[in-house]
């Protein structure tokens, strides 16, 4: 078995798909950057493991996981989300007092998700925006699928809980 | 009051995919998707996964060692890869010393003492007493997994004090383990800086010890340590 083939195949097959995972749970494209080399260099480690398991995704999203938590305890608490803040709009031709308030909407949950626990946060992350089964969710947070599953639903009260708080 | 909170569930499942059905609009729901569904630029993510695998590329197989003369206990052979400290050994030749290592990473060793200035100064201020705690990343592949597991709860057993063999096989919960966990200490692949010198048999005699000078070794790490009266 030749290790060195074995992670450059790794990295084509799902450098990109892991990279914009992490550009989510980080929202900056440096952090990503960094945390993909260290998710790399991890899988290197692990690649006698690894070996002979099919499920090599869900594998590499558990070691990214991992490699983001450690990423995220590292950074500072009061960093705040850089790509978070482009407007969206729900109404055609919105009033100055809509986008106000869709504005503050926006930095309000983009700062729950930062209070979220980090199992819950990637576990929604993984959900609805790299469509993950919850089978391979389960093997990425190293949990079973059901408990992925109530993972995902408990970050999606804790947000709206955390939202009602400050109204 | 569970009414409401039950059509939040069916939205939340029909919004994740997990349930079929329109979905209707939700002010969490719509903030969300602007803030994770937008997708960083296509060629960052090309230039990201291509970044990593030159750097890997260069780096992964390399493995540097050196050796140094630091008393008391001699000649100590280190070995450091882009992880950390993969091997440190003594009383044994350079020649033994690069062909294990080489055979346990698959690569050959080059000499290269830049990368192992930081680590020896370490281990030279460690056996001079002034410095209780390494400071070190550490590349465990020399370890088979089990290994691993002791040898981090080695590694939680602070400078001045002892355990036993029992007393890290319960740590791991294998607390029958006690002769395996004794195994594992004695194939330790980076002794000093991993303490399995602080591991003691229940009876509290010494116990084994692998590394160069044996058991006077141990004896001279737990005094220097002051663990021992």
């Amino acid at each position: 078995m030749n290790a060195h083939i074995e992670i450059e195949q790794l990295i084509d097959d799902h450098g990109q798909e892991l990279y914009r995972y992490l550009w989510r749970m980080f929202g900056d494209d440096n952090e990503a950057q960094n945390c993909l080399q260290d998710t790399y260099i991890r899988t290197m480690g692990a690649l006698a493991r690894l070996n002979g398991n099919a499920n090599y995704r869900a594998w590499l999203y558990r070691i990214a996981t991992n490699a983001s938590l450690t990423h995220l305890k590292r950074r500072s608490r009061s960093h705040q989300r850089e790509n978070s803040l482009h407007p969206f709009l729900s109404a055609k031709d919105p009033t100055p007092l809509q986008v106000v308030t869709e504005q503050e909407l926006l930095q309000r949950v983009a700062l729950a998700i930062e209070q979220l626990p980090q199992m819950q946060r990637a576990a929604l992350t993984l959900r609805k925006y790299q469509e993950l089964s919850y089978t391979k969710i389960g093997t990425a947070l190293d949990c079973s699928p059901e408990a992925a599953r109530a993972n995902v639903y408990q970050a999606l009260r804790k947000l709206r809980t955390e939202l009602k708080d400050e109204e | 009051m569970k009414n409401k909170l039950r059509a939040q569930n069916k939205a939340d499942a029909r919004w994740l995919g997990d349930a079929i059905g329109p979905t209707s609009a939700d002010p969490l729901h719509t903030a969300l998707d602007a803030l994770f569904a937008a997708d960083p630029e296509m060629d960052s993510a090309t230039a990201a996964a291509r970044l990593v695998r030159t750097s890997l590329a260069s780096d992964q197989a390399a493995v540097w060692y050196d050796q140094a003369e630091i008393e008391p206990i001699g000649n100590v052979m280190l070995a450091v890869t882009v992880r950390g400290l993969a091997a440190l050994d003594f009383g044994v030749t350079k020649d033994i010393f690069i062909s294990e290592v080489r055979r346990g990473l698959k690569s050959i060793p080059q000499h290269n003492p830049n990368k192992l200035s930081a680590i020896v100064k370490q281990v030279r201020e460690y056996l001079l007493g002034k410095r209780t705690e390494f400071d070190l990343a550490l590349d465990m592949r020399l370890m088979t997994d089990f290994q691993r597991t002791v040898l981090q709860a080695t590694q939680t057993v602070p400078h001045g004090s002892v355990a036993t063999y029992g007393e890290i096989a319960k740590r791991i919960g294998k607390p029958k383990a006690a002769r395996a966990v004794g195994q594992a200490l004695g194939r330790n692949p980076i002794p000093l800086v991993i303490p399995c010198h602080r591991v003691l048999a229940s009876d509290g005699s010494l116990g084994g010890y692998s590394g160069g000078g044996g058991l006077a070794t141990k004896l001279q790490l737990l005094q220097l340590e002051g663990a021992l009266k």
